[in-house]
């Protein structure tokens, strides 16, 4: 660790970090009427950010339990990475549900009295577990124990369908609420799920070259092209499933074509549109030939475009399902804002309406900050310290192979 | 079982705001705050009306916590913080509260605010009944039925106040209350009755 | 990145859903304000601590007339809870908004704190603080100066309805409310006919008794927002099944809760009454024998000069016709005859009698009545003329029927005093008055309220002889004319934007008064005309445990102390006894409110206050039923009426020199179809009352501005011509002046019209003052009616433009 300290890019990380816990206890003792959000538009930027790291995280842990379940060796190479993104990435996202409460005090109640009907509990008892599952994981695969390989692939075959689940149950969060029209949808599990795959697939492929090119770790040029494949293919089950779900908005003409034209013509189409054009359709276009595959920096390209993608959509669907308050009609919603308070008709709005602060977003960078921290000391404390599994992966992966007693397969 | 409930009459109600102005005072709500609200359907503003001059019409809506049969605030609150009581009313534990606004996200009415920051009061002191629980930044509250006070057999403040007599407070739950007849004589429906919420706010023309 | 905020914004759904995220961008760094305290971190959430918690009550500001008796609680001596008084009957338990809103209000920053004194120029609003005894000096010394040099009457006391003086008027011994020009308008055509007490129009009979109706025609008159609780009765009459019919220009919160709403052009009303006076007599749906017994339509007209036939030739018209009959001709005997003799008087009679023609007040309204055809009101007022016909029909014959109107409206045009005599004409046609019929009645039910009935006289405080209000100066319509002499006015509770248009010319008036004083609770913009200001407690504040008693509403009702007096502001009676020491009446005062209010309940002649003790009503939580009182009050019972005659008078005899003794049309002043003026100023501009304010009272609660902030609110046609849009600032002008606020378009308004509610402060104006545009024309006829002329405030044509 110590050496670390000396390098400007964790520097840099450990301010943005500092900065942003420090706007966070500015964010306990004010109050979240620092943040954008409002009685009209109760979730923002945490949330949105949430939701995406979740996906991230479940994203690396899929292609790194595939490996192990479904025997896909070659997958098994990145799955060290894969796993430290995973964990990384779910703390990240447990930290941003953190943030986002209000009496953060009480949460001790969560352990007292919990009430199992909330989706909201089913998500943080299976957040909890995944990060056991991913804890687990990376010791496994960092043990000198004879039994460690053994014991990773139990832990991944639990590893793939908690990793599905988390993602289904974060979509039900949404997806179970009668009260937003732009939620309440079946689908929200399948489009969350697929999102996780595509844009944790993207981050791995992103986390993979960077590593490539600050020579830490390799992996083989082949490996991202397949993985490029896969996300080829996810890109298009997601499109698939969002195309579904559009189109059951817009066919009956009712109150799902006005969250639709929210999002298509209304105050988050930028968001929508960003992320069909740039998130799915480019990305898939470049992907979708072989010679683009090969090319890394395509991959890349494509892997940020897809990141970006579900970012966006992480924002439209959130925040277009605020907008249109079921009970329309002057005066509208009161925001209890600290505008609000000063008084006057500033109080209500007709709309749900939402733009991040400063300070929120300071706190958002600063959680994502602490999460490329832990990624980092994982990845100092295993990979970078005892990475010879990677130097000579062919091998490793045959050795696995061999221990296992299956035969190796081709992807 | 008691289930507690309010019918309104829509063709009552002349929007006149005494009951959120009611409701504000009695429960020390603080500004920019508003448990109980008037809304004017469909309208941009309250000088709008509804249709092209002269064929207008103008539909006062008051819309707070329904106190829902099925409320999905409930369902979703992860520590039991909201809660269904015994007289059917839904209530908050503040102090169960950990401030995640899945409730509010949860309820089809825009029924609930939240304690943005610490609550600014004006006049700079808690006003209301001295038995309602005073609130702090980082919890969400609504209209709880006046609870303190129907807990003392009394109306509801918004029932009490209401200068056309356009509410009734009653026991759903007793055939021969007044409100169960009225909601039968009359009718009533519930808002956003096919969320399958079954508020036990009434309305009735 | 979504979207927009406030219900002012002026978005358009569709335009809201078509915004794109850059809109919302201003408001991002909106949250990050400075560091509250930590007060609550960590803080469990429970209730008050045990505090001191106690209950009184008093009566709120009673100037809606509704007179609501509170039930305060103050808990660690402030006021935190207020709920309606428990009554001995529950209907009276009432409470609105704006009661509640006290909460907040009494403690409003615009309270004025302490006496100040005016350092800048007269309507700056700079002030320095004084002490009371400067303050109360000056003013004394003022007052005595002015008596001195120019006489008593050179004082103008502009009372409120608000403010709890008891004797103020009569030691400064000035002219109390001199043509006040407001609540008068119809009153003034109305009241006459039937000797109405009040003569403001009040109506015959409660509005509890709509219930009975079965047709209710009520014209340019906002009940539901002014006097809102009465709301009650208005739903109890329609679901009892009786048939409301609102006719406004604007489709008000009453017009849209009543069973019908007929839009009509504003300032018509006296077409409107004329032309179903025509159908009614086209139709002979009349009540003949009502009118043959109980009104002047038989008395005979000498056609030459339109005077009444008497029995002795008289030029006192007010003469009683129990002393000097007037003259009918009876049909059996055929012959003229005094009225009080005949058995059958002929209301249609054209004679000839000792040389002269005569003519019955019917037989010259049928013919006044020709030019006043159906199709002619129906051009008048914008109405169908088959809805005219319609609605007639069911006044006429579908009773019980009620005609209601109310005091803005039509009441605020030049043309008020028509309109009040020709519905006085219409509603003695079908029969409405001193019937003791359920369901029948005319006029005013918001002012019947407290002016007529269940209002007990309590008795005066004996003063010296010598304190007695001046006579308003004669020959003068408005106080601001030269003729007034007025040197000193001591104003109260927002006196000058309250009764006078075209600001500016008040601004050049006070600017020459010698003296101004305003006595008042908050800093209402008249405040910044005074020389002195006074600050007084609101009604929840005391130096005594009890306060002033009123009997209104039927019942006695108790100020008790709530509070103790806030800032250094002082009760209305103490600022009274003070001002009396230093006149040199110390001792003909009360030395307490205790005092006078046991003075004016023991010594009441009044049987409905006689027994009533100030104990009484300390133990019965300040409100003491009146005796006697009916459980549906109605006026005229067995047809008596205090007129002249003794029957419904409804030829004015002191208005033949106007042309006026039956009612003629009359156009309003400016907003008249056809005034060339209407090319520059296109728009009626109407100020309305609204269910936020008591006129200036509440403007500063920030409870109620939570609701409201100045709009003027125009059709969305007339918007939209001009490029405006719902939000936007605008212009309102004319040649008088101009004032700018926000405008909302909306469908609600009658093209052609635009409305503001009344009272608003000038701060919180964008810029300039709403009365700096209104028309304060006077109508010659105004020296001849009962309270002066009427302050044309609705008769105002303007221009809006984007601000």
């Amino acid at each position: 660790m110590s050496n670390l300290m000396k390098k400007p890019a964790f520097i840099a990380l450990a301010v943005l970090a500092l900065v942003g816990i420090g706007c966070w206890i500015y964010q306990l003792v004010t109050g979240l009427g620092i943040t954008g959000m409002s009685n009209a538009n109760s979730w923002g930027l945490y949330i949105i950010m949430f939701m995406f790291f979740v996906g991230l995280s479940a994203g690396g842990l899929i292609v790194a339990s595939s490996a192990s379940v479904f025997h896909i060796k070659r997958f098994k190479a990145v799955a060290m990475p894969a796993v430290i993104l995973s964990t990384a990435c779910i703390c990240v996202a447990g930290m941003f549900v953190l943030v986002d409460l209000g009496s953060i005090q009480n949460i001790w109640r969560l352990l007292v009295g919990p009430n199992f009907a909330s989706p909201l509990l089913w998500d943080v008892c299976v957040i909890t577990l995944y990060l056991v599952i991913n804890i687990l994981y990376l010791v496994f695969m960092n043990s000198k124990k004879d039994d460690a390989p053994r014991k990773v692939e139990i832990i991944s075959r639990f590893a793939l369908p908690i990793a599905i689940l988390v993602h289904s149950i974060t979509a039900w969060i949404f997806g179970l609420q009668i009260a937003k029209e732009g939620w309440y949808t079946a689908i929200l599990a399948p489009i969350f799920v697929a999102s996780a795959m595509d844009s944790g697939l993207a981050l791995l492929l992103c986390v993979l070259s960077g590593l490539n090119k600050s020579s830490k770790f390799k992996t083989d040029k082949n490996l991202i092209a397949t993985l490029a494949g896969l996300l080829a293919t996810c890109i298009a089950v997601d499109a698939f499933f969002i195309g579904c779900e559009l189109i059951t908005m817009a066919y009956p003409g009712a109150a799902g074509a006005e969250t639709l034209a929210i999002m298509t013509t209304g105050s988050t189409a930028p968001f929508f549109w960003i992320e069909i054009i740039a998130g799915l359709v480019i990305p898939f276009l470049i992907l979708v030939f072989a010679k683009n595959r090969e090319n890394e920096n395509l991959v890349v390209t494509a892997s940020v475009l897809v990141i970006l993608g579900v970012f966006c959509k992480r924002v439209w669907l959130l925040l277009t399902a605020f907008v249109l308050p079921n009970i329309e009609g002057a005066p509208g919603i009161a925001l209890g804002t600290f505008t609000a308070q000063e008084g006057g008709m500033g109080m209500w709005s007709l709309y749900g309406f939402y733009f991040p602060t400063v300070p929120e977003v300071l706190i958002a960078v600063g959680v994502v900050s602490v999460g490329a921290i832990i990624f980092w000391a994982i990845a100092q404390k295993t990979m970078f310290a005892n990475n010879i599994a990677n130097k000579v992966d062919s091998a490793d992966d045959e050795a696995i192979a061999s221990q296992e007693g299956a035969t190796p397969q081709a992807v | 079982m008691t289930r507690m409930g309010i019918a309104i009459s829509l063709d009552r109600c002349t929007g006149c705001n005494t009951c959120a102005m009611a409701c504000k005072m009695q429960n020390n709500v603080p500004m920019g705050m508003a448990w109980n609200r008037v809304v004017v359907e469909g309208c941009q503003s309250e000088f709008e009306a509804q249709g092209v001059y002269p064929d207008l019409t103008r539909t006062y809506i008051p819309v707070a916590c329904q106190h829902c049969e099925n409320p999905a605030c409930q369902k979703v609150c992860p520590t039991g913080a909201t809660y269904k009581d015994d007289k059917g009313r839904v209530e908050i534990d503040y102090e169960k509260c950990i401030g995640c606004r899945m409730c509010m996200a949860a309820c089809p009415y825009n029924a609930r605010s939240f304690n943005w920051e610490e609550p600014k009061h004006d006049p700079d002191f808690n006003y209301g009944d001295k038995d309602v629980p005073v609130r702090h930044k980082g919890v969400a509250e609504k209209c709880t039925l006046c609870k303190e006070r129907t807990d003392r057999d009394e109306d509801p403040m918004c029932v009490r106040s209401c200068p056309s007599e356009a509410r009734i407070f009653g026991d759903l739950d007793d055939p021969n209350s007044e409100i169960s007849k009225k909601v039968k004589e009359k009718n009533a429906y519930m808002l956003l009755e096919d969320r399958g919420t079954k508020p036990q706010v009434k309305y009735y023309n | 990145m979504t979207g927009q905020q406030g219900s002012q914004s002026g978005l358009t759904r569709r335009s809201f859903l078509k915004g794109t995220a850059a809109a919302a961008g201003a408001i991002g760094l909106a949250g990050a304000a400075s560091m509250t305290t930590t007060d609550g971190w960590l803080a469990p959430a429970t209730a008050h601590a045990a505090a001191e918690e106690h209950k009184a009550c008093t009566f709120h500001y009673r100037h809606c007339q509704c007179n609501c008796h509170l039930k305060c609680t103050v808990r660690d001596g402030r006021l935190v809870h207020i709920e309606p008084n428990e009554w001995p009957n529950k209907r009276n338990e009432t409470v609105c908004l704006k009661g509640i809103s006290e909460i907040q209000h009494t403690y409003s920053k615009d309270r004025i704190q302490t006496p100040l004194k005016r350092v800048g120029e007269r309507g700056e609003g700079k002030f320095a603080a004084i002490s009371w005894d400067e303050a109360l000096d000056t003013v004394a010394n003022k007052i005595k100066e002015t008596q001195e040099k120019h006489g008593s009457e050179a004082i103008c006391f502009q009372k409120a309805v608000d403010t709890l003086s008891a004797n103020l008027n009569k030691l400064l011994k000035g002219q109390e409310n001199p043509h006040r020009g407001i609540d008068i308008g119809l009153g003034n055509g109305f009241s006459p006919a039937l000797a109405e007490s009040g003569q403001q129009g009040a109506a015959s009979n409660e509005i509890t008794d709509w219930k009975n109706a079965k047709t209710i025609i009520n014209v340019g008159c906002n009940s539901l927002e002014t006097c809102m609780v009465t709301a009650k009765y208005f739903f109890d009459a329609k679901d009892a099944g009786a048939e409301i019919i609102t006719l406004d220009p604007n489709f008000c919160t009453t017009a849209a809760k009543s069973s019908r709403w007929i839009p009509m052009i504003a300032g018509t009303d006296p077409a409107l009454y004329l032309g179903m006076t025509s159908i009614i007599l086209d139709n002979n749906w009349h009540n003949e024998p009502y009118l043959k017994a109980n009104t002047s339509m038989p008395f005979l007209v000498k056609r030459s000069d339109g005077s009444l036939l008497r029995q002795s030739p008289t030029d006192d018209i007010k003469q009683a016709g129990s002393e000097n009959p007037f003259m009918v001709y009876d049909e059996s005997l055929q012959a003229v005859v005094p009225y009080n003799e005949a058995t059958s008087p002929a209301l249609e009679a054209d004679i000839n009698h000792n040389g002269e023609d005569y003519s019955s007040v019917f037989t010259l309204l049928k013919e006044s009545q020709k030019q006043y055809t159906p199709e002619w009101a129906a051009e008048t007022t914008g109405i169908d003329k088959d809805t005219l016909v319609e609605i007639t029909d069911k006044y006429a014959n579908h009773g019980p029927s009620i005609l209601s109107f109310g005091f803005g409206g039509g009441e605020k045009f030049y043309n008020a005093d028509v309109a009040g005599h020709a519905a006085v004409l219409l509603a003695t046609l079908v029969g409405s008055f001193g019937t003791d019929e359920p369901g029948w009645g005319a006029g005013a039910y918001v002012n019947a309220y407290q002016k007529i009935f269940g209002a007990g006289k309590l008795a005066d405080w004996p003063m010296p002889e010598e304190c007695k209000a001046s006579k308003a100066q004669k020959g003068i319509d408005d106080i601001r004319e030269d003729g007034s002499n007025i040197k000193f006015v001591y104003a109260q509770n927002g006196a000058f934007q309250q009764v006078f248009g075209n600001q500016e010319r008040t601004d050049d008036w006070a600017r020459n008064l010698d003296f101004i004083v305003v006595q008042d609770i908050w800093h209402t913009p008249t405040v910044n005309y005074a020389d002195i200001v006074l600050p007084a407690c609101s009604h929840f504040e005391l130096d005594e445990p009890t306060g002033f008693v009123r009997a209104l509403r039927g019942h006695v009702l108790l100020q008790e102390k709530v509070l103790d007096p806030l800032f250094e502001s002082k009760t209305d009676f103490w600022i009274e006894k003070e001002l009396a020491k230093r006149l040199g009446y110390e001792d003909a005062m009360p030395q307490s409110q205790e005092e006078l209010a046991r003075y004016q309940l023991d010594n009441s002649k009044d049987k409905a206050v006689q027994g009533i003790t100030l104990d009484d009503l300390i133990a019965n939580n300040g409100v003491v039923a009146l005796k006697d009182q009916p459980e549906i009050a109605r006026s005229y019972s067995g047809q008596k009426y205090k007129t002249t005659s003794g029957k419904i008078d409804l030829y004015y005899e002191n208005m033949v020199k106007h042309g006026q003794a039956l009612p003629q049309w009359e156009a309003p002043n400016e907003a008249y179809a056809g005034n060339p003026l209407a090319d520059k100023y296109p728009i009626n501009l109407t100020q309305r009352r609204s269910k936020y304010f008591i006129h200036q009272n509440f403007m500063d609660g920030t409870w109620v501005r939570q609701y409201y902030e100045p709009t003027v609110e125009i059709n969305v046609n007339d918007g939209e011509v001009r490029g405006l849009a719902t939000g936007d600032m605008v212009k309102v002008k004319n040649d008088r002046g101009e004032f700018s606020c926000k405008c909302v378009l909306t469908q609600a308004v009658r093209p052609g019209n635009a409305v503001i509610v009344e009272g608003i402060w000038d701060k919180y104006m964008n810029s300039g003052r709403m009365q700096d545009v209104t028309n304060d024309a006077v109508n010659p006829r105004g020296k001849d009616l009962a309270k002066g002329r009427v302050t044309p405030f609705n008769d105002t044509l303007v221009e809006i433009e984007k601000a």
